[in-house]
């Protein structure tokens, strides 16, 4: 096996995901919880892999992570813990006017077909795997 | 994202570029990796989104891949990480192929966070594609065969 190969890209990769939690992009509820005055009354778009976890009187909460803020606008209660991208103004007591938004339809069956691809993987797949002398090998014969 | 069957019935229309069936499992395998290494682990533990984030990026799969490639023979490593990787950007291509309502992918982390796509249908319309993916898939992988067929003849 490759020692510095591995050890190199697990260390890049670590400093590259501190960076992104240090350094989240401007459309991600994490930078407007970090610098809220710099986007007040501008429009922010919420990072695509946001979605709804409370829905209460006109306006619901979408979650991003561990962060979440409040939307103002009518959201159908058979959307609660579906993932959605939207974009809107950042008012001043830390909510999001509700501009534009999409809800991603057909979650669940993506994770099954997803899961089915990987079942076929593992079937097909691992058999040309082999370990070998210390380390893995793809088996050219198999 | 176009689901994961997706991702792997596109690999097929390069089935015919990589001739060794082994190979082109291994490419497959890149195909999946984006989403394999992300989207469990933030989906289960939120938390985790920004850390896993960078392993969805041009640059953290190049960074993947080149690990991963660490723990095969020598002899094969570099073909490791070339199939690997291959498999890894028609994924990220097909990603870019969607659209959001105001959203993309992130193509130049770390070194910018500007966002890029084709937008041509969203997310969840892939599952509409998937019949005619398998499709050709099906039609590909029958012509090989019976080109190696005609071969062996």
């Amino acid at each position: 096996m490759a020692w510095w190969r591995i050890v190199f890209s697990v260390g890049v990769l670590a400093v590259l995901a501190w960076f992104a939690v240090e350094n989240p992009p401007a459309n991600s509820i994490a930078e407007l919880h970090a610098n809220p005055q710099k986007y007040f009354g501008k429009s922010v778009t919420l990072y695509v892999e946001t979605c709804i976890d409370s829905i209460a009187a006109e306006k619901f909460r979408v979650r991003e992570g561990e962060q979440t803020i409040w939307v103002h606008g009518v959201t159908d209660p058979a959307w609660l813990h579906h993932n959605l991208s939207l974009d809107g103004i950042l008012t001043s007591d830390f909510t999001v006017q509700l501009n534009r938004i999409h809800i991603y339809q057909n979650r669940r069956w993506i994770i099954v077909f997803s899961l089915l691809a990987l079942l076929l993987l593992f079937l097909f797949g691992l058999p040309v795997l082999i370990w070998r002398h210390g380390a893995f090998e793809v088996d050219e014969y198999a | 994202m176009p689901d994961l069957l997706s991702h792997m019935a596109a690999g097929y229309l390069l089935l015919a570029k990589i001739k060794s069936r082994a190979w082109f499992i291994v490419f497959l395998i890149g195909t999946c990796l984006p989403d394999l290494v992300t989207r469990p682990f933030y989906i289960i533990f939120p938390k985790l989104f920004w850390i896993v984030m960078p392993a969805h990026t041009p640059a953290g799969l190049f960074l993947l891949c080149l690990g991963l490639s660490g723990f095969f023979a020598a002899r094969q490593r570099n073909r490791v990480f070339i199939t690997l990787f291959a498999g890894c950007m028609l994924h990220l291509f097909l990603d870019l192929l969607q659209k959001h309502a105001h959203g993309g992918y992130v193509l130049l982390f770390p070194f910018s966070w500007d966002i890029f796509e084709f937008g041509l249908f969203y997310s969840e319309k892939s599952t509409d594609f998937l019949p005619l993916w398998l499709l050709l898939a099906g039609i590909i992988i029958s012509r090989i065969k019976r080109k190696y067929k005609l071969n062996e003849n």
